[in-house]
């Protein structure tokens, strides 16, 4: 393809676009509609996971030790424990640190005279990079036994209900996102086929004069991708925008300042790239499957 | 040039669009095709065009059978033809410059060749001093020059002008056929599908005259009494 010709395509885009500008705004208008409504699914589904993750890297199990360990045993076990799969951490947790925080926790009426005699045991506090392999890392753990493990403290039942709630909130946020793109694609390929099907006349005469049906595509097919690119922009703007300044009024809620948000800039890096591709793709296909029924002259 | 060989068209209801055609035009000739309404003319334009393909027989186009041309080499075909129908066909939204330019543009000619063809052929159809006007903004007649400057910009060997004059008033009809004349002077295949017998007459050129799909006469030189039988009863 000759860059005369490539020029030429981009010109007759930007021409048609203004040509038909009321179509191009009705169209723009349509996929801004649709990928806002998308980018908002994705926007909550992201948080949503974000706030399951979360609370699941706050969740571990604590591993009691024997009392008479030596500090080469508890750094041999330590070691041991952080080399397995799925453990993102591993934090010494003294008795006299535990006494202190359960102290802190239920008042030192509550612990008087335990300091003493501590009951408690030396610790190591265990977190996992995904709680689904929760199980699996306590048997690994207790399969240590001979390096020390007394016994392990974990809220399972709670991880697995959580790792379960986290899959299902992904996976239906995903759903939505795949369902909620593809109405915007019928909806959108509908609207451009109405800008394609007013100037089928314009098609049919370019294929009598010997216009290759590329050559006929080309147009259509870039005309599509400004519309979907703007369609895509102008939600991606206002969720940049919107994002950062919703998240700071909900946490200037004095209950609700707790939640936890996804970054700005870590949604929107996604957010804006997601929105100007989908619209592009979008404005694709809208425009490929609508100029091809009328090539056929 | 151009050879019907037993050609028929009947169409998916029945109708009969062409029936066992033979015919012959040679490199260079002027044409009318005449007849009546259903009488096949307009299915031979169609044919010509590859708008439609026969049901039998072939058609031989500068020694190219069309027949049997795949559709992606079709616009490559087309190319070879300048077309000229009675509603013009333009560009709405291309100036007369760049409607006729267009042709020029499918083939990927260069700018510069695009910027010194098209206001020669311009001149040569009389529309120079309206380049930069919009179709809505010509009459009848210098939107169906427009239309044929479009057809032979790009210097086809053959010109197909489908009923060219319908629209027009008669002076401006024998502007346009004095123009399709000129075209073939200079070494052009001109082919014309008319009903308008008068003119057909007046221009004393070859007419083959159809009727329900089958040729009726083939004359090489016409006279009016003559001729305006032959096409009433085609």
């Amino acid at each position: 393809m000759k860059l005369r010709t490539i020029r030429y395509y981009i010109q007759e885009a930007v021409r048609s676009i203004i040509y038909n500008r009321f179509m191009s705004i009705a169209s723009i208008f349509a996929v801004s509609s649709s990928i806002f409504i998308v980018s908002i699914f994705y926007i909550i589904g992201a948080n949503v996971e974000y706030f399951m993750g979360q609370m699941e890297a706050q969740m571990g199990m604590a591993v009691r030790l024997e009392n008479d360990l030596s500090q080469q045993e508890q750094d041999l076990l330590h070691s041991r424990i952080l080399g397995l799969h799925h453990v993102s951490s591993v934090t010494f947790i003294s008795r006299d640190d535990a006494l202190q925080s359960m102290a802190n926790t239920l008042g030192e009426d509550a612990v008087a005279g335990l300091e003493i005699i501590n009951p408690l045991r030396d610790s190591l506090l265990v977190e996992l990079t995904d709680l689904a392999f929760h199980d699996e890392t306590e048997r690994a753990i207790w399969n240590l036994r001979a390096y020390g493990v007394a016994e392990i403290h974990s809220e399972a039942e709670f991880a697995r209900t959580l790792s379960t709630i986290s899959t299902i909130v992904s996976l239906i946020s995903l759903v939505l996102v795949l369902i909620l793109a593809g109405i915007s694609m019928i909806i959108i390929t509908n609207t451009i086929r109405i800008t394609v099907n007013a100037r089928k006349t314009e098609i049919n005469i370019m294929k009598y004069v010997g216009a290759t049906d590329w050559f006929i595509r080309w147009p259509f097919v870039l005309e599509g991708m400004i519309i979907g690119l703007l369609g895509g922009f102008f939600p991606a703007l206002i969720c940049w925008f919107g994002y950062g300044r919703i998240i700071a009024a909900i946490n200037d809620i004095p209950h609700l300042s707790f939640i936890d948000f996804i970054p700005p800039e870590y949604v929107m890096n996604y957010v804006f790239i997601f929105a100007l591709v989908l619209g592009v793709v979008i404005g694709l296909i809208g425009s490929i499957t609508s100029v091809k029924r009328h090539l056929k002259v | 040039m151009i050879e019907f060989a037993e050609v028929s068209k009947i169409y998916e209801n029945g109708a009969r669009g062409l029936c066992g055609l033979d015919l012959f035009i040679d490199k260079g000739e002027f044409v009318f095709v005449v007849g009546t309404s259903g009488s096949g003319k307009t299915s031979l334009v169609r044919m010509l065009l590859k708008e439609i393909d026969p049901t039998g027989g072939h058609i031989i186009v500068d020694g190219q059978d069309i027949t049997r041309i795949k559709r992606r080499h079709l616009p490559y075909y087309r190319r070879k033809l300048g077309v000229v129908f009675q509603d013009f066909r333009l560009l709405k939204n291309k100036t007369v410059f760049e409607n006729v330019a267009y042709a020029m543009q499918i083939v990927e000619a260069p700018n510069r060749d695009i910027r010194r063809a098209v206001p020669q052929v311009l001149a040569l159809v009389g529309l120079q001093k309206k380049a930069k006007a919009y179709p809505n903004q010509l009459s009848g007649g210098e939107q169906q020059r427009t239309a044929l400057a479009r057809a032979i910009v790009n210097r086809p060997p053959i010109l197909i002008a489908d009923e060219p004059t319908g629209n027009l008033d008669p002076d401006t009809a024998w502007e346009i056929m004095t123009l399709l004349e000129d075209i073939n002077d200079r070494g052009t295949t001109v082919v014309v599908a008319t009903h308008a017998h008068d003119i057909v007459d007046d221009m004393q050129k070859r007419v083959i005259a159809l009727r329900n799909g089958e040729l009726v006469h083939d004359i090489g030189v016409s006279s009016f009494p003559e001729l305006g039988g032959i096409i009433d009863e085609a």
